[in-house]
């Protein structure tokens, strides 16, 4: 029986090689096209940040510098160099507040998402709707609001006030994936659970948190990033020259008289390494929390 | 080992009544099925038991203590999920050892309580995989483990044969049964196949919109079904079902329908009939109290044959009665064709009464 099954399913797959399918090409084409789109723009940034003041500005553009130079590298990790101690403390600005973002972000964001996943209680419908609601609006429209609030609660100028800020468009979107992945998981597993003797929050802790770790990497990933590249709040919260985040004090010293393009390009490679790096070394949960979904039971 | 008493129970969801007031006496080391067609509140009854449920109004008691507001965890009950409900984080021995260590069990104990029970559901060599390595009979075997691994007062069981094929249920049916007499503890088991309730119960309760319908021994249900719904849901093929009125005279009586035929009443059940207030009553009869002649028979009636299922060792034949199709068994080979004209008649010993309006049984 299986060898017929085989030889069916051999005959089947033969058919559709016959001719191209244009969807199928115009899927490749656009998919080239995204990938120029996302990784030029990546190349441009490493190209420049090798080449010398002038040879940046060049016209036309040298797309492989001629003398490449790891010059602007060297000074923003040189300790004694006039940008180096001042990369080195934005660098730590930004992977304080990213963390301390991300990690409070998910303790909220768990417990909350368990609780529209899996508890009836009054208001939850509009209560998660509100919750949604908040991702409809841009960014922008709450940064006079909050730093008024900001400004009443004494944190302007504080990591707090970012971290809050980062907080409350984050929270929403963690909440909302993390319920999902709860949804995906059925309820009979805390049911046995709590049969087989397990408190409430033992059943969530030792059965439910384990088939949720991809979602909550994932997650996690998002809300470090959303944390980690965020300009418009920190520049408008943050004065202090020491409390300065990697967007904004790079911005500011980089253009402060003129562009040193070089410069600004080597620090922006910088900056995009820790997120390439929690990239590859968690891919394989991100990719499976994307595209699994479901966790079968 | 524990007697489960459920008194009086209700559980509203809204304004949906889904346990209407049952009442249960399930005694120590009894093998108790609810049975029902879906939404009939047998599964909203068992996770009331099992704790996972909190009860609207009533009591339940488990031993003699009650239980109504007891966490699961305090109630010392084991549960077989119809989806297993197997950890899936966890291997084969991780599952069987969760209730002994949420109960702080010894770890020798634990050994000794997992080899027993993999002893008896022949999965030892199943103990290092992951559930999702095991196919779905295997995955039974070891949601069966996770519940004899501590020795609970009552087992529960959601419908645990439902998401097997059907060789491997009936199987598993015969092995539940063995390990019920081994085990000899109270078992309330929930299942819509009533098959399965006849097979595995001490006793059968029959729940119908959240009310409950007969509580009995499978003999008591099959042979003495309380009302209609009873007598339609115990048995397959299920019971045929005569409506008609009762026409009286000379001291003989019969069931005459609206599009024609009649039968002749006797003894017993001409009484029951007589019982009628309405003198409208329904003449239950299963497929095998049913005779088929070819040929002519006094006192039978005239119908068609509509269809005949050979099944092996019997076959069944519909037969196109008036406006009413009925099922009939006879043992083969039988000689008949669709279209056929037959002849039939009922066993008098063997008939069910109803009242028509109420649809409840009628005794003398």
């Amino acid at each position: 029986m299986s060898a017929v099954a085989s030889k069916t399913s051999l005959a089947y797959r033969s058919r559709p090689r016959r001719r191209i399918d244009p969807w199928n090409i115009a899927g490749v084409a656009f998919m080239a096209f995204l990938l120029v789109f996302s990784v030029v723009p990546m190349l441009w940034m490493l190209s420049t940040s090798l080449k010398g003041q002038f040879a940046a500005l060049q016209i036309p553009p040298e797309w492989i510098p001629s003398n490449p130079t790891l010059e602007q590298y060297a000074l923003l990790l040189s300790p004694s160099s006039d940008i180096g101690p001042r990369f080195m403390r934005f660098f730590a600005n930004s992977f304080v507040v990213s963390m301390t973002t991300t990690l409070l972000g998910v303790l909220i964001a768990i417990p909350a998402a368990y609780a529209f996943s899996r508890f009836r209680f009054p208001g939850r419908d509009f209560l998660f709707f509100v919750v949604l609601v908040r991702n409809m609006f841009p960014v922008v429209v709450f940064l006079i609001p909050l730093f008024i609030l900001m400004k009443a609660l004494g944190l302007v100028n504080t990591y707090g006030s970012i971290i809050l800020t980062y907080l409350t468009f984050g929270l929403p979107l963690s909440i909302w994936l993390l319920k999902g992945f709860f949804d995906n998981i059925p309820e009979e597993l805390e049911r046995a659970a709590r049969i087989d003797g397990a408190t409430r929050f033992k059943a969530f802790w030792l059965i439910i948190m384990p088939l949720t770790s991809p979602g909550i990497i994932a997650t996690s990933i998002y809300s470090f990033i959303g944390a980690w590249n965020e300009y418009v709040y920190a520049a408008t919260f943050l004065n202090d020259e020491s409390l300065l985040t990697l967007p904004v004090g790079l911005q500011r010293f980089f253009s402060e008289f003129a562009t040193n393009w070089p410069g600004l390009m080597a620090a922006a490679f910088i900056m995009s390494v820790p997120v390439v790096v929690m990239f590859i070394v968690l891919q394989k949960y991100f990719v499976r929390a994307l595209t699994e979904g479901a966790i079968k039971a | 080992m524990a007697q489960v008493v459920l008194n009086d129970v209700v559980k509203t969801f809204g304004d949906v009544v889904a346990v209407d007031h049952l009442s249960l006496d399930i005694r120590d080391g009894e093998f108790v099925v609810l049975v029902g067609p879906s939404g009939c509140g047998k599964t909203t009854t068992l996770n009331m038991v099992a704790g996972l449920i909190e009860l609207t109004a009533g009591m339940i008691l488990i031993g003699d203590q009650v239980v109504n507001d007891l966490d699961p965890k305090d109630r010392d009950i084991a549960m077989v999920f119809q989806n297993y409900a197997l950890y899936p984080s966890k291997t084969v021995w991780g599952n069987l050892a969760f209730p002994l260590q949420m109960r702080g069990t010894p770890k020798s104990e634990i050994e000794r309580r997992i080899a027993r029970a993999a002893n008896i559901l022949g999965i030892q060599h199943l103990l290092n995989r992951r559930p999702r390595e095991l196919s779905g009979g295997q995955q039974q075997r070891v949601a069966l483990g996770r519940a004899i691994v501590r020795d609970p007062k009552v087992f529960l069981m959601d419908e645990p044969l439902s998401n097997l094929d059907a060789k491997l249920r009936v199987q598993m049916r015969a092995e539940l049964k063995r390990l019920r007499q081994e085990l000899n503890t109270t078992f309330i088991y929930v299942t819509h196949d009533q098959l399965e309730a006849m097979t595995l119960a001490d006793k059968i309760a029959i729940l119908r919109d959240g009310k409950l319908q007969q509580y009995g021994t499978p003999d008591e249900v099959f042979q003495h079904p309380t009302n209609m719904f009873v007598g339609g849901f115990i048995g397959s093929p299920a019971m045929n079902f005569l409506l008609g009125n009762l026409v009286v005279s000379n001291g003989s009586g019969r069931v005459q329908s609206k599009s024609g035929w009649a039968f002749p009443l006797e003894g017993e059940s001409l009484r029951k009939a007589m019982r009628s207030q309405t003198g409208e009553v329904v003449v239950g009869v299963r497929h095998g109290h049913l005779k088929i002649s070819l040929t002519p028979v006094a006192g039978a009636v005239e119908a068609t044959i509509y269809a005949i299922e050979p099944t092996g060792d019997v076959t069944y034949v519909h037969i196109k009665l008036g406006d009413d199709l009925i099922v009939a068994s006879v043992t083969p080979p039988f000689p008949g064709r669709p279209d056929d004209r037959v002849w039939i008649s009922l066993d008098q010993q063997h008939l069910h009464i109803f009242d028509a309006r109420t649809q409840e049984a009628l005794s003398v």
